[in-house]
């Protein structure tokens, strides 16, 4: 069984006026366990769209996204935040880490919704990443890099079994994106979790041996496909 | 629950200058609200109280309630004077069982001179205490210049014993109205809390010999001539203290000095004449009572517009906790969390503020009339003032949990590429 199935799923938003647009209208995607795949996007491709529907975020206007075997689509919301509490890590293009917040108490942060927190757990995670000195300080006292580590093992720290990326390396120079992207990936492998990572960076994507292009998958998103209907 | 308190502390934490801000204007609210309550009720419950030992004070035709604050809290001035006699024909009825008179007119730095006999010293004239001089002091002998003064006069006005003073007549110290009589300090009392640590006792003969004093007792005036005794029809007092055997003895004597007689007002019971003063100014603690709540809606204000304020700058954290797992419910939570712990803290706080206005009033009013405030006495407002306040805080926090909870994930997490 895939961990993540995608069957006719489609998502479309209100406009002024009462029409709607169609963003997202993807016939089929799979994705197994612990494998890692890199979805190409443009921007206003549906991309941000597709990942906030898997993670139980949105609610697909119709079609099955089956998530370890449950079907989001039927789940109320309060059972899609438990589902993604427990088997999704989220990782961002910028950090988005809490400022009020040390750097273990946001990784704490990322477990408090679905296992509990697990503080050992959270500062060997961290410092697994290197961060191990800098455990108490505050998001504002971090390097970019160190804020994306702590990113990283905030989404992780759930022991997800699927991370779900948007434009991790997005705002990095290469150097670092590369840096940061294989330490993503290096940490997937190691725990087991399938990656879904979406950019429109072609350095990013040649990196992952299965790659898609969600213009190909999402139908709605060829000019054509575009409709408005009231 | 745990992992939401810990979520709304760390926040508050991050915007430690606003909690604290928000905190203390809710301090002052709960603390002013308490205060408020707590010193009209005890206010009530120390001049409505009574006196251990007499139930009625008989005096001048005129004001009961001027009798009272003249004769039993040293306050106001005498309505005028009684004549001898008939303290003697009320303290020989049946329906009296003690009577003691006094004669007032004079002050020593503002702090009253009274006029008794020896009796006083053996009369319980504070809850469970008679009057008792401290060590190496006496009471006083009614046949000579001899004073005792109260724990306050001592302490204020510097008398202790072995001294010599001279009263002034009035009851506002102008060194030219000074008597020619120096009396000498014989005795301070102990603390009473009563406003008989304000007066100065001495012996009622001196009174009626006071140089300048005339006396009224019979149709024409009489002044005393040293070493002659004064007639008793010539002498008068201020009031006459009265213990009466029954109530029905009470309303017996109201009866006969207040409907059917113009000679006397008797102002009984003490408590009730006292108790309508406090029924007269109820608008005033009414109004009052409408202050403190409106300043406690105001500090939930405070809590609102803090909270609201910060909103927007607070959409992507909540946004954040969403993906993590989050529940609508949960980031809604965080903000009740926040509301009712910045009021809880505020009401902690408010405890310090009562206790420092209490403290205040309780000097002020002790140094006014002597009557001592129970500054650490229970009252319900203790209890229902911060859990109002908290409940108020918890609603305040229902706005701006509203925005939290209906923070839109999408539109805050959006890739920026």
């Amino acid at each position: 069984m895939a961990l993540l199935e995608i069957q006719d799923l489609k998502k479309s938003f209100p406009l002024p006026g009462g029409s709607s647009r169609a963003v997202l209208d993807v016939p089929a995607f799979r994705l197994e366990a612990g494998e890692e795949v890199a979805l190409a996007g443009e921007s206003g491709s549906g991309k941000t769209t597709f990942l906030h529907l898997i993670a139980g975020i949105l609610r697909p206007d119709s079609g099955v996204i089956r998530l370890a075997g449950t079907d989001l689509a039927g789940l109320s919301e309060a059972r899609r935040d438990r589902l993604r509490a427990e088997n999704i890590g989220y990782v961002f293009q910028g950090s988005y880490l809490l400022p009020g917040f040390s750097a273990l108490e946001n990784v704490l942060l990322g477990m408090a919704f679905g296992p509990g927190a697990r503080p050992a757990e959270a500062r060997a995670r961290l410092e697994r990443l290197g961060l191990g000195a800098r455990l108490h300080d505050r998001p504002a006292r971090l390097s970019f890099g160190q804020r994306q580590r702590v990113a990283l093992a905030r989404a992780l720290s759930s022991g997800p079994r699927l991370v779900l990326a948007d434009e991790p390396t997005g705002s990095l120079d290469a150097a670092r994106a590369a840096e940061a992207l294989g330490l993503l990936r290096e940490t997937c492998r190691e725990e087991g979790a399938a990656l879904l990572l979406v950019s429109h960076d072609p350095a990013i994507l040649e990196a992952f041996a299965r790659r898609e292009s969600l213009r190909d998958l999402n139908r709605a998103a060829a000019p054509s496909s575009e409709q408005e209907s009231a | 629950m745990r992992t939401l308190i810990w979520i709304a502390l760390r926040s508050l934490r991050n915007s430690a200058l606003s909690s604290v801000v928000t905190v203390v204007s809710i301090g002052l609210a709960s603390g002013l609200g308490i205060a408020v309550f707590a010193v009209a009720a005890q206010s009530e419950r120390a001049f409505t109280g009574g006196h251990p030992s007499f139930d009625a004070v008989l005096g001048a035709r005129g004001s009961a309630l001027q009798l009272v604050l003249n004769a039993i809290f040293h306050l106001e001035t005498s309505p005028g004077n009684i004549p001898w006699e008939l303290y003697e024909k009320v303290a020989g009825d049946r329906r009296v069982t003690l009577a003691l008179p006094l004669a007032v007119g004079d002050n020593y730095r503002g702090f009253r001179v009274v006029g008794t006999t020896d009796e006083v010293f053996e009369i319980e004239m504070a809850a469970g205490q008679r009057f008792s001089p401290r060590p190496g002091g006496r009471a006083f002998d009614p046949t000579l210049r001899e004073a005792v003064v109260g724990a306050t006069v001592a302490r204020e006005a510097g008398l202790v014993e072995g001294q010599h003073f001279a009263p002034i007549h009035g009851v506002v110290h102008h060194d030219a109205n000074e008597h020619e009589e120096e009396y000498l300090v014989v005795g301070v009392l102990e603390p009473t809390n009563t406003p008989s640590d304000r007066v100065i006792w001495i012996p009622i003969e001196g009174v009626f010999r006071m140089g300048g004093h005339v006396l009224r007792g019979a149709e024409e005036t009489f002044v005393p001539k040293p070493g002659e005794a004064i007639p008793d029809e010539h002498l008068e007092v201020s009031a006459v203290l009265l213990r009466l055997k029954s109530p029905q003895a009470g309303f017996q004597l109201h009866n006969e000095f207040n409907v059917q007689g113009k000679e006397a007002t008797l102002a009984w019971p003490i408590a009730q004449t006292m108790s309508e003063l406090f029924d007269k100014l109820g608008w005033m603690s009414r109004v009052l009572h409408v202050v403190a709540y409106l300043v406690m809606a105001i500090a939930a204000g405070t809590i609102l517009a803090g909270l609201s304020n910060s909103m927007n700058e607070r959409r992507r954290e909540f946004a954040v906790l969403r993906a993590l797992g989050a529940p609508r419910r949960s980031v809604f939570g965080v903000i009740l969390i926040q509301a009712g712990s910045l009021a809880f803290a505020g009401c902690l706080f408010g405890y310090l503020v009562y206790a420092v206005i209490l403290v205040s009033a309780a000097q002020i009013v002790r140094r006014q009339t002597g009557v001592a405030l129970e500054v650490f006495a229970f009252h319900p407002s203790l209890l229902w003032t911060p859990a109002w306040m908290t409940v108020l805080g918890v609603v305040a926090g229902i706005l701006p949990g509203r925005k939290a909870y209906s923070t839109d994930v999408g539109t805050e997490l959006v890739s920026e590429a």
